[in-house]
């Protein structure tokens, strides 16, 4: 890094910073994109088709993750994990809605389920294991991670009612349709203030990296009252607080703006390598029989999801703890609170049956996994015992999708 | 030795002395170099709406550090110097006091001194106007030698307080529903409008037998009197519960229990935590108290699922009563032993609430135990047959206006039991008191679980009613997921905002199920 007099600034800034990002040695293997992309057109065999966008996807998760860092290190970790979130479930909302006014109901709750697992559990846990094997404790925003827990758990709850209710006798379907609809205007609701607290009120619990917590609250004391704390006293009665804001290696590499526009554009190439990736799954499950419930819960999450993973696990190698969770959590307190609602209300729009209801298997299992997660993440540390225990909880709920037996719907 | 302003600079803020917690301040020592300085205090506010009172500076006086000399010594040398004794005497008048603090010197930096004031002899021999400053804490009130005598009626007090009562609280206009509730059940206005009418009027009539129980509870003592609030607390809900079974009305009944202890938990609270959290950023309570309560509050759920759960596998339905009874007795047991264990063994661990309640802030209570006790009676008695006949028309309300009738036992009728406490719960949590508030959510909640559902389960079993505790599979799960949810908050010990919206919404998606049911 130049020392600060001579970096070059403007245009050429953001050059120097974007041609540093893409000038790696492991950005050779973009030229597996358009040979992707090709193989999709051509309809080569599905293995062809599966090695070549999975190649293709090694690169774009680098940079993807460089962008979400040089990101982050603009807006703090946890948003700029949340706005890498959201770019990518931006694209699973869009699948979504194809899927849906294909009236495949079954298929979109499947695979909603799965990506909230697999971000819960999985890549919460991969992020773990792996900031666990370099560190032996990593420290992460416990109040920041306890209020995406709480959306969750209400998110878990909107899932469960209108299963039960479903299951209840001499309930007429309709109502279930009315309950969920309802719910999920009301969910919705929820995300939105979630945002406000997020990104107004309660910025910096988010904003903190690994700051423990009662360092942050005495920093940020209401003002106007009689606990007014002078610095003498911090100082005499407690450890020094560290320093809030770490100046990291990327931060001056490029602005806000460019990083959004290379993760925007990162996002895209990855969406439409998943998209050719996921259908090449289809082929090669398709010789090899697979059931179709692990199919649709745990192995198209893990494989669209991939450049995110790989995000969040090289983030928390890195011992930016906080970022890792703003992807992970953030992601799955996400997709449970805006793009299921999203998905119910766009099934009202086209008129198809898209309710809340689950079957018992998978609100049972998201209820559960929700509070194991939370009790994780409540006390603010983390370390590689915990991870492998998140992670065998995923292995655990995989086994039993394999076991489920198919119901005779159509799959895409 | 230095006399003045100390050598740092001081803005406004500092030169006060706040409260840490309740009434302890940390006198401040400040050291520079080789000087040691302390503060001359020469006024004592309590502004409104704070903790405590705050010692205003006038003045810092200062001392060069010895070397290190055992505590004694620097004692003598300092009495040399300032007042006669590291913690002197000095008569306080009410609206200005008089203190020189002589800090102990030596290696500790901060020295904690607590300031007692009792009644001394005031320059005109009036007593209990003047308050002395001696170590120890400061009270507000004047000490315990003074008993003021309690009779049962003092004519002019309870005149004072029965007004204030009745006249300072907006909720009273709603009386004037009492006579009209009772009037149209017999001149027949139909079910709907007795239902409404009886509502809105039982809403004041539980406020003031809260206001009534408070008052007694001042008067009688602590114990006995947290004894009475935990009893008469329900009384709404009691009465009302026990006019539905004598209709037969048991699946209304188990519905309005579950939604009470849903209500207490999810709306009133989420409510305190959401307007709290509009004025503060984040709202402390005492975690440990409300860790101990959750755990009770879990323990009674679970006893309450249990009898669900056992007979949803079908072994021996006709034993359904009996198993519901011997868990109803298991229940008022455990209520027994939650009691000697808030009110007797661990006193301290809710104490945090019991400090803050309203006897210690007012001088005495307002009502005298006569005045007290008749006002309950009389409230006790008007809400007999108004919940009479609210339960009357329930039947009704549900086929008129094709509501589901859980959604009138869940949703409706615990509102009705609780809309004073919830009031009570909310001004309080937006004044930073999150322990009462806390206490009142989780401690009725606990208290319906606990007492209420068993005195249901006995009062079907002596008026031969088939009440049992076989809740349906949703209340259930309603329950356990409510439990879930809550317990994912409080646990940390802190709120803010988005947890009480968090709440709400959780109750408002509850509600949406049980509208279609």
């Amino acid at each position: 890094m130049p020392p600060a007099a001579e970096q070059p600034h403007g245009c050429a800034r953001e050059c120097s910073g974007i041609a540093t990002v893409l000038c790696s040695w492991i950005n050779i293997l973009l030229i597996f994109v358009p040979l992707g992309i090709y193989s999709h057109m051509k309809e080569w065999s599905a293995a062809a088709r599966f090695s070549c966008n999975f190649v293709a996807i090694v690169p774009l998760a680098a940079i993807l993750g460089a962008s979400t860092e040089c990101l982050a290190a603009h807006t703090g970790q946890m948003i700029g994990g949340l706005l890498n979130a959201t770019f990518g479930n931006a694209v699973e909302m869009i699948v979504t809605v194809n899927a849906i006014k294909a009236g495949l109901v079954t298929v979109v709750q499947g695979s909603l389920l799965g990506s909230i697992l697999s971000n819960m559990l999985l890549v919460l846990g991969m992020s773990f294991f792996a900031a666990g094997v370099v560190e032996k404790e990593s420290r992460f925003s416990a109040k920041g991670a306890s209020a995406n827990m709480t959306c969750l758990t209400l998110g878990s709850i909107a899932l469960a009612l209108p299963t039960i209710y479903n299951c209840m006798e001499d309930t007429p379907t309709a109502d279930v349709l009315s309950i969920s609809r309802i719910s999920s205007a009301v969910i919705a609701g929820v995300y939105v203030l979630f945002l406000i607290f997020q990104l107004f009120t309660h910025a910096h619990l988010f904003a903190a990296e690994g700051v423990l917590d009662q360092d942050l609250e005495r920093l940020y004391q209401p003002k106007g009252r009689f606990w007014q704390v002078s610095t003498e006293r911090t100082l005499l009665n407690f450890r020094p607080v560290p320093e809030i804001v770490t100046f990291y290696a990327w931060e001056v590499l490029m602005s806000a703006c460019s990083s959004i526009l290379l993760l925007l554009g990162a996002t895209i190439t990855v969406a439409i390598c998943s998209e050719f990736l996921v259908d090449s799954i289809e082929g090669v499950t398709e010789e090899y029989g697979l059931p179709g419930a692990f199919i649709g819960v745990i192995l198209l999450p893990i494989v669209g999801n991939a450049a995110e993973h790989a995000t969040a696990v090289t983030v928390a190698a890195k011992g930016k703890m906080d970022l890792a969770l703003g992807v992970a959590v953030g992601s799955s307190t996400q997709i449970a609170l805006l793009v299921v609602p999203f998905s119910v209300i766009v099934g009202w729009v086209f008129d198809v049956p898209m309710s809340l209801d689950f079957r018992i298997f998978d609100t049972a299992v998201m209820i559960l996994s929700v509070f194991i997660t939370h009790t994780t993440l409540q006390d603010g540390h983390s370390n590689w015992l915990e991870g492998s225990i998140l992670i065998a909880i995923y292995i655990l709920i995989a086994i039993i999708c394999w076991y489920i037996p198919d119901t005779h719907e159509g799959r895409h | 030795m230095a006399d003045g302003m100390s050598p740092f600079d001081y803005q406004d803020e500092h030169s006060s002395i706040p409260i840490l917690d309740y009434w302890r301040f940390d006198i401040p020592l400040r050291k520079d170099q080789d000087m040691i300085y302390w503060p001359t205090v020469n006024s004592m506010e309590w502004p409104y709406g704070t903790k405590g009172p705050v010692l205003n500076i006038s003045q810092w006086s200062g001392e060069r550090l010895l070397p290190i000399l055992p505590l004694e010594r620097h004692r003598a040398a300092a009495a040399g110097v300032s007042a006669a004794a590291p913690v002197p005497r000095g008569a306080v008048n009410a609206t200005g006091a008089l203190l020189t603090v002589a800090a102990v010197l030596g290696a500790r930096r901060w020295q904690r001194l607590r300031l007692r004031a009792v009644p001394a002899q005031g320059e005109d021999g009036s007593k209990g106007k003047v308050l002395e400053v001696r170590a120890g804490r400061i009270r507000r009130k004047p000490s315990d030698e003074e008993e003021s005598t309690q009779d049962w009626f003092d004519f002019d007090r309870d005149l004072e307080g029965l007004k204030t009562i009745f006249l300072g609280n907006p909720l009273n206009v709603m009386l004037v529903f009492t006579p009209l509730g009772l009037a149209s059940q017999s001149l027949g206005w139909g079910e709907v409008a007795t239902f409404g009418l009886c509502f809105l009027a039982i809403v004041p009539l539980a406020k003031l037998l809260g206001e009534a129980t408070e008052q007694l509870s001042c008067s009688v003592g602590q114990t006995l009197g947290g004894l009475l609030n935990a009893t008469f607390g329900n009384a709404v809900e009691m009465i009302i519960s026990v006019f539905a079974l004598r209709e037969g009305l048991t699946e209304v009944v188990k519905g309005s229990l579950v939604g009470s202890i849903i209500s207490n938990l999810l709306l009133v609270l989420g409510m305190c935590f959401f307007f709290g959290g509009l004025n503060y950023q984040t709202q402390r309570f005492n975690a440990n108290g409300a860790r101990t309560q959750y755990s009770l509050l879990l323990l009674a759920i679970l006893a309450l699922v249990i009898p669900t759960v056992v007979l949803l596998t079908g072994v021996r339905p006709e034993s359904e009563l009996l198993i519901s009874r011997g868990c109803a007795i298991v229940l008022a047991v455990l209520y027994i032993c939650y009691l000697i264990f808030q009110l007797v063994t661990h006193k301290d661990e809710f104490a945090a609430a019991e400090t803050e309640d309203d006897c210690e802030e007012e001088a005495e209570p307002s009502l005298s135990p006569g005045t007290a006790v008749a006002l309950l009676v009389a409230a006790t008695l008007l809400v007999a047959p108004l919940s009479e006949a609210l339960t009357g028309s329930v039947e009704g309300v549900t086929k008129t206006l094709n509501i589901s009738d859980a959604f009138v036992g869940v949703v409706l009728l615990p509102i009705v039991g609780n809309a004073a406490e919830h009031l009570t719960a909310v001004t309080v949590a937006t004044k930073d008191k999150m322990d009462l508030s806390l206490g009142v959510a989780l401690g009725s909640s606990t208290q319906i679980a606990l007492f209420v559902v068993p005195f249901t389960v006995i009062i079907g079993w002596i008026l031969g009613v088939p009440m049992d505790l076989n809740f349906r599979s949703l209340d259930v799960s309603i329950l356990l997921l409510t439990v879930l949810i809550v317990g994912s908050t409080i646990v940390d010990g802190e709120s803010n905002w988005l947890e009480g919206a968090a709440l709400m919404s959780a109750y408002m998606l509850i509600a949406v199920s049980l509208w279609y049911l």
